[in-house]
């Protein structure tokens, strides 16, 4: 009898959905998200190609302020609105449930043949469970119509980068 | 049932598409003038927690009991300030000018979707630990039996199954096995048998062929235990039946599927019972015979699973030894003994006593097996009176017929034209249909199709199915822990004490199983020996 590839490509999503949901030191767990003090996770692509991510600090008239952390350097930067493709924006951290996708797909050798179905609807079932909870707080310019506008609420400067305050000062 | 798994999967993960699709933001409102955020919260029953986003960067956050005061211009609460880093400022009461707030915000509790999630999550723990539990508790059900045919559910309009060589539990007892189909007439001439493995076994198929004898209407053949086979018309049910429970004609005159049972003896497991039946042969010819449709109750699933658990780790190292020492496998049929055929008697009016006839023995709950006796002495145009004498609680009986003997015939073998193994095609390397001397090895889930010609497709045709080879039983780890080689011993060697021994034991899980059984219609369900205790 062949061998079922099921638990390996269980394994594998399981293995992606946990990697969408890694989690961001300073973006909240969804109950909390009312006593947050930073700016939302926004990651964007522009017009030619390149992305950038870091916490959303401020939405100017032109351009969106953004602070990246690379190995422990602080850079904040701006990108011209003109030039931003798209972008999604996290505000929160995602339940994990990508540890369920195998375990449930597993538990279903209990079920003797009838697993010929009930293994694949468990894996479907938690998989897109599990991808759907990783980018349950996530909001997409196209998919969600977010304009720019709107984007200012998920800043961590919802009224603009402060008078006196230059980027260099942000950390 | 597999469409309905794929609609239920299709359903399941398109509701929980629907899930993802709905994104929105409105938890979070942002407020650039006090007035507008007094308005929006001043009717909710519990005040949200508010961000203050001050002019200079900072951050107040208060928690439910803030207050907004117009005539003051400031705002007051309990909570947290941070300055444009983020670093703590000050906790406890804050007191806010309203003119240094750029901006307002309000968020709602996130709770919603996640609360979905885990329903989803626990509904679908929940199917599954009911499917968990039928499938222990009704293993059979789960992980199905020795190899089962189905007839022509492609190609013809009915539908009908058996088992083949159920008893041929190691290679040193491989063996033949014929059962009737029951068929209806076969059109176009072609004829597609599925074999499926729904165990937790290996098969291995040495040999199927189908018998085919030609019939007219209101003829059918029957086959003898002794696998000969006799043409017989005017079928005709008992005119009386009677048993221990009274009147029983109308589970056993018709083939229907409304079987006549009974329960075993809760003291002794070989225990018999009788069954009284006449006929009127009037207008039928000199030779008769007895038709019968029978199958056994879950008795014998339970002693061979009883054994296995009996042998516990050391079932491989037993069969083994079992397949070296030939000589001895007679012994194995202690028990078989004991619980005896559906023996038949014929009253013989002259001498005034009961005559054997014979006796059928078939094992396996799942299909009916529908054989013949031919009856001894000529019709003399007096009632037949039967007599059945068979062991308690072992034989579901679906109907009786007396028939008329036209002649004795031979069938027509037919060999299988083609196999087509359903998983993908493509035959296992190691089992090779194609090759005569190579077995066809099916593991579980496997499903294949034997296609045969029959002979002349303007005819009709009674079939059999003639199936050859073994299975070797997949061991279930809860069978190692009921290892007890005593009880094996006692099993094998007196069998009529084990049986007496055994009885308590199988009376407590008979009634269940047998309502069960019958109740789901679930022609394979079976139990395990495990579940005894």
């Amino acid at each position: 009898m062949k061998r079922s590839r099921l638990p390996q490509a269980a394994g594998l999503l399981a293995l992606l959905a946990a990697s969408c949901a890694t989690p961001v030191s300073y973006l909240p767990e969804h109950e909390m998200v009312g006593q947050e003090t930073h700016g939302a996770l926004v990651e964007i692509e522009i017009n030619d190609g390149g992305r950038y991510a870091g916490e959303l600090i401020a939405v100017e008239d032109t351009a969106l302020v953004i602070r990246e952390e690379t190995e422990g350097r602080i850079h904040c930067f701006r990108v011209g609105l003109a030039g931003i493709k798209s972008f999604t924006l996290r505000y929160a951290n995602g339940v994990n449930y990508g540890g369920l996708v195998p375990l449930y797909t597993l538990a279903t050798v209990s079920h003797g043949l009838w697993l010929i179905f009930s293994a694949p609807i468990n894996f479907l079932a938690t998989t897109i469970i599990a991808v759907n909870a990783s980018s349950a707080y996530e909001l997409n310019s196209r998919r969600d119509r977010l304009s720019f506008e709107e984007l200012k609420m998920f800043a961590r400067f919802p009224q603009g980068l402060p008078r006196g305050i230059t980027l260099e000062m942000v950390k | 049932m597999k469409k309905i798994a794929l609609v239920s999967a299709g359903l399941l993960a398109l509701a929980l598409i629907a899930t993802t699709c709905a994104r929105q933001y409105g938890f979070r409102r942002s407020y650039s003038q006090a007035n507008a955020l007094l308005h929006d919260s001043q009717n909710l029953a519990a005040k949200p927690f508010l961000k203050a986003h001050l002019r200079n960067g900072s951050i107040c956050i208060l928690r439910d009991s803030w207050q907004v005061d117009t005539i003051y211009r400031h705002l007051e609460g309990t909570g947290d300030l941070y300055d444009f880093n983020r670093q703590l400022l000050k906790q406890g009461p804050l007191l806010i000018d309203l003119d240094s707030v750029a901006v307002f915000e309000t968020n709602r509790k996130l709770t919603g979707s996640e609360n979905e999630r885990v329903s989803a999550l626990t509904i679908l723990a929940g199917l599954d630990l009911v499917l968990g539990i039928f499938c222990l508790t009704n293993p059979k059900a789960c992980f199905g039996s020795c190899p089962t045919f189905y007839l022509g559910s492609g190609d013809n309009l009915f539908h009908s199954d058996a088992e083949g060589f159920t008893n041929s539990i190691a290679p040193c007892l491989e063996a033949g096995d014929i059962d009737a189909l029951d068929n209806g007439r076969i059109v176009g001439g072609r004829l597609s048998l599925m074999m499926k493995n729904e165990a937790m076994e290996t098969h291995v198929v040495k040999e199927v062929k189908i018998y085919a004898v030609p019939r007219r209407d209101g003829e059918r053949v029957f086959h003898t235990p002794g696998d000969k086979f006799f043409l017989c018309r005017r079928i005709r049910p008992p005119a009386s039946a009677r048993a221990d429970e009274g009147d029983c004609l109308e589970q056993l005159k018709g083939n229907d599927k409304r079987e006549r049972f009974s329960l075993s003896d809760p003291e002794n497991m070989r225990s018999r019972e009788e069954i009284a039946l006449a006929f009127d042969p009037s207008g039928m010819g000199d030779r008769l015979g007895l038709a019968i449709g029978f199958r056994q109750t879950l008795m014998t699933t339970y002693l061979i699973y009883s054994a296995f658990g009996y042998m516990g780790d050391e079932m491989g190292g037993i069969l083994a030894r079992l397949e070296q020492d030939g000589p001895r496998k007679a012994d194995l049929g202690g028990i078989r003994r004991e619980l005896g055929d559906i023996e038949i008697y014929r009253w013989d009016h002259d001498g005034g006593r009961w005559q054997k006839q014979g006796g059928f023995y078939e094992t396996g709950p799942i299909a009916v097996n529908h054989q013949f006796l031919p009856l001894d002495g000529p019709n003399d145009g007096r009632e037949v009176r039967i007599k059945l004498v068979l062991n308690r609680g072992l034989w579901r009986i679906d109907y009786l017929a007396l028939a008329e003997i036209v002649e004795q015939v031979q069938p027509i073998v037919l060999a299988t034209e083609t196999i087509e193994y359903i998983k993908t095609g493509d035959e296992p390397a190691l089992s090779s249909a194609a090759s005569p001397d190579r077995p066809v090895i099916s593991m579980p889930g496997d499903v294949r199709n034997f296609r045969f010609r029959l002979p002349n497709p303007a005819e009709d045709y009674e079939l059999f199915l003639y199936s050859r080879g073994y299975y070797l039983e997949w061991m279930r780890s809860s069978w190692v822990k009921e290892k007890d080689l005593g009880r094996l011993a006692r099993m094998l060697m007196v069998p009529r004490l084990y049986l007496k021994e055994e009885a308590a034991d199988y009376k407590r899980y008979e009634t269940v199983m047998e309502r069960e059984f019958w109740e789901t219609r679930i022609d394979n369900r079976m139990f395990s020996y495990y579940e005894k205790k």
